[in-house]
């Protein structure tokens, strides 16, 4: 197991909505996605900030897009999950598979 | 439809430039697609409920870059930097300061708002200084100086031939009217005029003209109506200037719309005296006499003048009317007279509202002070890592500033009125201070001495008001 610590609950979403998005990955797209599959309405802020994390680990990568019109002229910055962040994925899935295992959680049990 | 200024000055303050293009695109996109599905209001509180959450995370991630103190415009965005960080650490603190210091502000600004529209510019004449109400004094009778109902037509005919320094002095009497109309007649405040009084104050109609001297010398029948009585009673019909105007069953013809903020003791109707003043005894009185100082000449130089005038006519007509006996006659400034009354109390509230203000500083400073006794762990960790005295107290007035600017700035927040109009509110119907436009442009000086309003000979002398 790799020494570096478990991925964040809100960096695997990050990741998983990246991935989720293939090409289409931008700030706007990747908000929406996170919304509307978790129902929390979080912060572009966050979400910045979390993939600024995430490529600093080199688990995604960012390439700059053509300016728009509707954007006030500014370009959007495309992410894309390096091969890197695949395997942390599937690391912290397996790991939390691994933990799962065997049993289930019922409503109500404390 | 673009998204709040601030809001995007505030983002792009606090994240870094590699993102930041992105991030604003990205908030602006949204914010596009929110515009046409939610509508603008729900739109902007989205963004920035957005830039407003996104801030702290972005001060926290990025408050470990190292900075270089060498001064300048990089310094004090970092300290601007620190600065919104702590007040985000701390924000009970900062909206504690911020809205006393809005409250204190704001009831200034309210105050002065009110002070300066009733007491130091009330009137919308290009050179108030300039315009004068002439008041009587009949120390015989036993009358005190007054500058209401106090003149007569000989006395203001007087003033007109003897006061030089005077220019387009008019006088006029005030009554009920009715303007007939389709519906029911309705009972309007009317001023009599002997001149135009639109000259005497200097400013030009809203509409149409003002009287014509010919006018004035026949006694026609003219008239003119206020701004706000042609709004809120006409609809603000344009189309009306020129035609007939019927008032007490007599057709008159409308001339022109009095320039907003115009208003002489509310009179909405103005009309010419339809006889000469000559036709009065001299002991009528009841009329208000206004006039302009001359170009070159002062109050002082009219007051001499006035004063030399009610000596003259004391000697011609003190045996016929006793009252003239040491009588005296004044001039004062139009402003001084309408709002003697009221400087007292707007002198009041302005001290109170200040002391308000005071309170409000010292409140802020202890509040300050306090928090400053519970960084010293904070400033000293500051100082162990190298940061200068200089530094410290820039990053604390920075500080300071922020909240200072933050509460001013209230008064640019959504539930804040955006002006302040005291003359609409205190008075909204009967007096001069009801309207109140924007300045208008300087009217080009008149300088005809002596331009009288005045006819001696009336052809319709006989003709009851």
């Amino acid at each position: 197991m790799s020494r570096r610590a478990f991925l964040g609950e809100f960096e695997q979403i990050v990741l998983l909505a990246v991935r989720r998005l293939k090409d289409e990955g931008y700030g706007v797209t990747i908000r929406r996605e996170i919304s509307a599959r978790t129902g929390r309405d979080v912060a572009i802020g966050s979400v910045y900030t979390t993939l600024e994390r995430l490529e600093k680990k080199a688990m995604v990568r960012s390439f700059e897009g053509a300016p728009t019109a509707k954007r006030g002229g500014r370009a959007r910055r495309h992410f894309e999950l390096t091969p890197v962040g695949i395997a942390e994925l599937s690391t912290s899935r397996a790991i939390l598979d691994r933990m799962w295992e065997g049993f289930e959680i019922e409503a109500g049990s404390a | 439809m673009k998204p709040p200024r601030i809001a995007i000055w505030l983002l792009e303050l606090t994240t870094p430039p590699q993102y930041r293009e992105g991030m604003l695109g990205d908030l602006e996109e949204e914010y596009l697609d929110r515009v046409q599905t939610d509508g603008a209001r729900v739109a902007r509180r989205w963004f920035w409920s957005q830039i407003l959450r996104s801030i702290p995370g972005s001060l926290v991630t990025h408050r470990r870059a190292p900075r270089t103190h060498s001064g300048g415009v990089g310094t004090m965005t970092n300290d601007l930097r620190a600065a919104l960080r702590l007040l985000v650490r701390q924000p009970v603190f900062a909206l504690v300061v911020i809205l006393t210091l809005g409250l204190g502000i704001g009831a200034n600004t309210v105050v002065f708002s009110v002070v300066h529209g009733t007491i130091l510019d009330p009137f919308p004449f290009p050179e108030p200084d300039r315009v004068v109400g002439v008041g009587t004094e009949y120390l015989r009778q036993g009358v005190p100086l007054s500058f209401f109902e106090n003149a007569s037509p000989a006395e203001f005919l007087d003033i007109v031939a003897g006061v030089p320094s005077l220019e387009d002095v008019v006088a006029f009497d005030l009554g009920n009217r009715q303007i007939d109309g389709e519906g029911e007649a309705q009972n309007v405040f009317t001023a009599f005029w002997w001149g135009d009084p639109l000259r005497t104050v200097g400013m030009e109609p809203h509409l149409g003209r003002s009287f014509t001297q010919d006018e004035i010398d026949a006694g026609s029948r003219v008239a003119m109506i206020t701004h706000r009585s042609w709004t809120n009673r006409f609809g603000a019909d344009s189309t009306m200037v020129g035609g007939p105007l019927s008032i007490n069953g007599e057709v008159y013809t409308l001339v022109g719309i009095v320039p907003e903020g115009v208003l002489f003791y509310g009179a909405d109707l103005w009309t010419i005296m339809p006889v000469s003043p000559d036709v009065f005894p001299r002991n009528r009185r009841q009329f208000e006499i206004i006039g302009r100082i001359a170009e070159g000449a002062t109050l002082e130089q009219t007051n001499v003048e006035l004063e030399r005038l009610a000596r003259r006519v004391e000697q011609d007509h003190g045996a016929e009317f006793e009252e003239y006996v040491g009588w005296r006659a004044e001039a004062r400034t139009w402003t001084d007279i309408n709002v003697s009354t009221l400087k007292l109390a707007g002198v009041t509230l302005m001290g109170a509202v200040g002391f308000l203000l005071l309170l409000v500083c010292s409140n802020v400073a202890n509040l300050l002070l306090a928090r400053g006794a519970g960084r010293r762990s904070e400033l000293a960790v500051r100082r162990a890592l190298g940061a200068g005295r200089e530094q410290i107290l820039r990053l604390l007035l920075m500080e300071a500033a922020l909240l200072a600017v933050l509460g001013g700035a209230l008064r640019y927040a959504p539930f804040v009125p955006k002006s302040v109009d005291p003359r609409r509110k205190i008075h909204p119907h009967a007096n001069q201070w009801a309207e109140r436009p924007r300045k208008k442009r300087k009217s080009p000086s008149r300088t005809a001495v002596g331009c009288s309003t005045v006819r001696r000979r009336h052809p319709f002398a006989d003709r009851k008001m």
